[in-house]
């Protein structure tokens, strides 16, 4: 079945073929002004950028100096004791490693199972349902970021509430910069990751606490779109192997599945590329985070993925204009290696659906 | 529910389209309507009379960004109102709120990139010191020494010296960068009550004995926490100034941070917070004195406006402990305002629109709203501030008793980053215990010094 | 969805535990909404309570009245320019992207791969990287607010509902999504149309477009929420109150109201409530959409 709809698929694209060939440069051609000016252009412009020392205003061109840096210090530097230790910049792409990891396999998981879910188990109060787990995603950063600050807040927050009426310890949240295995293990009173120095030993209990956050936030978008492809399934398949004698969870690993892996392959790479450029729900969530003066990033720079790294060194530092845009672009370049991999890997089933 | 037709879908589409249209292209030129003044008997203020600004005879019309919030904004497009009335046909000026300190530098390097700037600017300290080097500013000796629009020697007198030479500095090659609209300073507050069941009357004398001090009230009083810290780095820094130490070395290359002093106070931190009696919250340290969690607050004077309203316990306020200082020092917080490069027509009309903010019932006014120290002596003289005052008494009291004191931090590009992020983030380690004191300070001083390297355009 | 495939699966997969846990997990997701509805009532010393009260002693609406007169120009303001923001810029978004992702689809010209690849490459720009030039696009745009030929002089679109939009008029993504969709459409209905000496721009405006809708209006609900939560850019390049959304206005509450979590409620509810009513009188028609599109297969 796959294969004839395939087939009818590339003949309709062969035969649209026999149209003209410039006419489809107009229909493109809006789109594609807006994006020569708001988005290609801007990477030119950013790259002139990096290579200035570049304060509120221009300052003097250094070349590579920027990349210099990020490469060198960024990377690998030695600190106050003259240890060598993980420069700022690999530390940010660590942090954002962490949170991408904990938002997008738990989103793609969890929105798979709840859109089928919802699919096929629910009658009545579907739409009531749906609108529940779409609701976080439609409500905006800012405004429900304070609810969340509000819940977890370590004095006065439910969260801690209900913990202490668990009988567990209440814990800082958002103030809390030490690694949230620490933390387990430290409740366990178990041993075990005490040596290892705080930025390899997993997210921190504020970063876990935004990544909940995230993927709170992000789950509807899944769902939505899961559900689209869930109804677009013809039904005589269903029909047919049913008649065969397949149950229920036949029915999801032989046809679900399989048909919702284009699907899914998009929603990964859509998430991960959001996850890696998230900034809205870091800066909301850690701006007040009362160890800085309002800056984002986090306890102790925990929260500091680089996006927020790239943010806090266009506007709150001195002279660093030029050296946030050569993280814009390494954050750039990672992005596309890493959607390469991605397609790669998974293989070209995306164009072929 | 039918499934729409594709021409409903259109229809409603294309309608919406066409009233935001309609509806954008009508707002494009409005301005934002001033709100209605309030009943502001002293608002006429008495100004010099106002001499041509405008070369070409139309009206200069130029913004002031500012990051103040609720009613004290209201105040200054009220002052924006009432300027404008007077400078009828010459100046229009046009106040715009800008969000918060990050949000307002993003505007201003937005507008150094590609136009717009308005023609005056509400900054920070360490923000001027940044624009300065950044050179989108514009040095304001000309203005306040000009014969036409400049300052008195009365009116130079009237202004405190310290608010004056605020930004006069050798940093700046002796030109005076930004004007004064009020400050406030580093002011220590107590809970009298939680003393007083401790049997202590006042504080103590000096830092040397507070330790002992808040331990001995704590433990009468449960355990309370002695300190709740708002924004660690800062607080840090304000402390090491009243030891005596500023946090930059003469000549600005170097931090001072391998001071004895430095280290001393992140020990003396350590042991209380060990102990808990002294720590970093999240939101507000401020919330927590108010609901008496706290012995101590030290942060702005400005508080003792919420303090008056909100506290329904004894309270006082003084100036911060002092430790070997030839003459009482603290820190001067609270922004200034500034002028950047325009035009020659824009520049002046800012210059006006700041120097008329200072006129005495106006800048009376400005001081009863936000609670800043007055800048300048007439002020005070004002019916409404003092009306204002006998509401706040111990707003009062620190005008005589921390205003005269506040000098401000000394100035380097580096500060914002510093005092934001390094000292936050290492006192925190150390009070955390992730860190010892001596390692703290050993880190505090190398990150600080690259810092200033790299802002001094080093690195 | 099949009757059939309704009425077997609820055998076989036990609907009441999947009943259960929605529910529970329904509940578990808007409980941050329930919390900011309560305690958009309560006062300000009850809502810095540990342990905290669910239900309010006391009820303070007038937390509302406060959220609402507390930005320069009233919530209102705010409110009325975020939805000529979010429509404008909607509406505008699914014309561009539905003529570009046809064109992806359907049609053939010169360097289609390629331009289709440079449109999906655009999504890994990152966002702090267009902010500023894109703030100096708009403020040197030719022959607009006093521009000469060459940009100078005026302020371009600076402080105009339009510098909001553009930016975010062509979204990659939604090409992507509209592309595919437009890619599912059977062949046959395209002979067809040929047959009856249809255009390609009359086949896209009487045969497509019927077809997808289900994903135009995907593609307009994301974009409409999309442009309702944007806050920087906004910010950056607007001047005045005047224009500025909602979000602009949130970032004030967070400052003046500290600790007063009632009024900061009552103005996430208020901020966030219009989008939810939005969302609710969409829902069926995004439903029926999805639906008849599902029975077509």
């Amino acid at each position: 079945m796959e294969t004839t709809i395939r087939a009818a698929i590339a003949r309709s694209r062969r035969e649209a073929r026999r149209t003209s060939g410039w006419g489809g440069v107009i229909y493109i051609l809006p789109a594609l002004i807006i994006l020569i000016l708001f988005e290609f252009w801007p990477i030119f412009f950013n790259l002139w950028i990096s290579l200035w020392r570049w304060d509120v205003g221009p300052v003097a061109f250094i070349g590579f100096g920027n990349y210099q840096r990020l490469f060198g210090e960024g990377f690998v530097t030695r600190d106050y004791a003259d240890r060598i230790v993980v420069g700022e910049v690999l530390e940010s792409l660590i942090v954002t490693v962490y949170y991408v990891l904990g938002r997008v396999p738990p989103t793609i998981a969890l929105s798979f199972v709840l859109a089928y879910m919802l699919f096929q188990g629910v009658r009545r109060g579907r739409a009531a349902l749906r609108l529940a787990y779409f609701l976080p995603y439609i409500t905006s950063s800012i405004a429900v970021a304070m609810v969340f600050t509000w819940i977890f807040n370590p004095r006065i927050g439910v969260v801690n509430a209900v913990l202490e009426g668990l009988g567990l310890p209440p814990q800082k949240w958002l103030q809390d910069p030490i690694p949230a295995a620490k933390r387990v293990l430290q409740w366990f009173q178990v041993g075990g990751l005490e040596s290892w120095p705080d930025i390899a030993a997993g997210p921190s209990m504020a970063l876990v606490v935004v990544i909940v956050y995230s993927i709170w936030a992000s789950l509807g978008y899944s769902i939505v779109i899961y559900l689209a492809g869930l109804t677009n399934i013809p039904s005589d398949l269903y029909e047919a192997a049913r008649m065969d004698g397949a149950d229920g969870w036949a029915l999801l690993r032989l046809i679900v599945w399989p048909l919702l892996k284009p699907i899914t392959l998009f929603l990964v790479i859509v998430n991960t590329i959001n996850a890696f450029q998230a900034f809205d729900p870091i800066f909301a969530l850690t701006r007040n985070s009362g160890m800085g003066r309002g800056e984002a990033g986090g306890p102790l720079d925990t929260t500091l993925t680089m996006p927020v790294f790239i943010f806090r060194n266009f506007y709150e530092r001195s002279n660093s204009v030029g050296y946030a845009a050569a993280v814009a672009f390494l954050l750039f370049f990672i992005l596309l290696g890493l959607t390469i991999v991605q397609f790669r890997i998974f293989g070209r089933t995306s164009y072929d659906q | 529910m039918e499934r729409i037709t594709r021409r409903r879908f259109l229809a409603g589409a294309f309608s919406a389209l066409g009233a935001s249209m309609l509806a954008a292209c009508g707002q494009q030129a409005a301005a934002p309507a001033p709100t209605s003044a309030p009943a502001a008997t002293a608002a006429s203020a008495p100004t010099s009379a106002p001499a041509t600004v405008s070369q070409t005879g139309s009206t200069v019309k130029i913004e002031y960004w500012h990051r103040i919030g609720g009613d004290s904004a209201k105040l200054l497009e009220t002052f924006a109102a009432e300027f404008n009335e007077q400078m009828k046909g010459q100046i229009e000026v046009t106040s715009i709120a800008q969000g918060n300190i990050q949000e307002l530098n993003q505007k201003v390097r937005a507008a150094a990139a590609g136009g717009g700037m308005p023609g005056a600017v509400m900054a920070d300290d360490y923000d001027v010191t940044q624009y300065y080097a950044s050179n989108i500013l514009v040095p304001l000796d000309e203005y306040i020494n000009s014969p036409e629009h400049g300052l008195t020697q009365e009116q130079i007198a009237d202004i405190l010296p310290n608010q004056f030479n605020r930004h006069k500095l050798a940093i700046y090659e002796g030109r005076t960068m930004a004007f004064t609209q009020g400050f406030s300073a580093f002011t220590t507050f107590w809970n009298v009550d939680l003393l007083k069941k401790a049997g202590v009357d006042a504080p103590p004398a000096s830092w040397d004995e507070f330790p002992d001090h808040v331990r001995a009230v704590s433990k009468a009083n449960g355990g309370v926490p002695g300190w709740l810290i708002g924004g660690a780095g800062d607080r840090y820094i304000s402390t090491l100034k009243t030891y005596g130490v500023e946090w930059l070395k003469e000549g600005g290359n170097e931090s001072n941070f391998d001071a004895p002093e430095a280290l001393e106070i992140m020990t003396w931190w350590r042991a209380l917070s060990d102990e808990a009696l002294l720590a970093v919250p999240q939101e507000s340290a401020r919330d927590a004195f108010i609901a008496g969690q706290s012995i101590y607050f030290m942060d702005s004077s400005g508080n003792t406006a919420r303090f008056s309203k909100d506290v329904k316990f004894a309270w006082d306020a003084r100036l911060p402990f002092q430790r070997n200082t030839p003459k009482p020092v603290t820190e001067t917080y609270g922004p200034v305002n500034a002028i950047p490069k325009t035009s020659a027509e824009q520049q002046l009309a800012g210059w006006m629109w700041i120097k008329w903010l200072l006129t005495p019932a106006v800048h009376a006014r400005w001081a009863a709203s936000t609670n800043y120290f007055p800048s300048t002596r007439s002020a005070l003289n004002d019916a409404g501030l003092k009306a204002y005052y006998e509401g706040n008494p111990t707003a009062r009291k620190l005008v005589d008793e921390v205003a005269p004191y506040a000098t401000i931090l000394p100035p380097s590009p580096a500060l914002t980053e510093v005092r934001g992020q390094i000292t936050a983030n290492v006192v925190n380690e150390v009070l955390l215990g992730q860190l010892s004191p001596e390692e703290g300070q050993k880190k505090l001083k190398a990150e600080a010094d690259a810092a200033i390297k790299r802002a001094l355009g080093g690195a | 969805m099949s009757p059939s495939l309704a009425q077997y699966n609820r055998r076989q997969f036990g609907s009441a535990l999947s009943y259960a846990l929605l529910i529970a997990g329904a509940l578990l997701v808007i409980f941050p909404f329930i919390w900011m509805l309560l305690g958009s009532f309560k006062n300000i010393e009850e809502s810095n309570r540990f342990p905290p009260t669910i239900w309010p002693e006391s009820w303070h609406p007038e937390n509302y009245a406060q959220a609402w007169n507390a930005p320069p120009s009233t919530l209102g303001r705010y409110l009325l320019n975020s939805t000529v923001i979010a429509v404008t810029g909607t509406t505008l978004q699914v014309l561009i992207c539905t003529l570009a992702g046809y064109a992806f689809a359907m049609l053939r010209f010169r360097g289609r791969e390629v331009l289709f690849l440079l449109v999906l490459a655009t999504t890994m720009i990152p966002n702090e990287v267009t902010l500023i030039p894109n703030f100096v696009t708009i403020r040197r745009f030719p022959l607009l607010g006093g521009n000469d030929l060459f940009g100078a002089g005026g302020s371009g679109l600076y402080d105009t509902y339009i510098a909001i939009v553009l930016p975010g008029l062509a979204g990659a993504f939604n090409v992507f999504l509209l592309r595919q969709a437009f890619m599912t459409v059977p062949h046959e209905y395209w002979e067809a149309a040929q047959i009856d000496g249809c255009g390609s721009f009359g086949y896209l405006w009487r045969v497509m477009t019927p077809l997808t809708l289900p994903t135009l209006l995907t593609v307009a609900v994301f974009g409409f929420i999309g442009r309702w939560n944007g806050l920087l850019w906004p910010l950056i390049v607007t001047r005045s109150e005047s224009l500025r959304p909602v979000q602009v206005a949130m970032t004030y509450y967070q400052t003046e109201f500290l600790t007063d979590y009632g009024t900061l409620m009552a103005a996430s509810i208020l901020v966030t409530l219009p989008i939810i009513v939005l969302f609710l009188l969409i829902q069926r028609q995004f439903i029926s959409g999805v639906v008849s599109a599902g029975l077509k297969g």
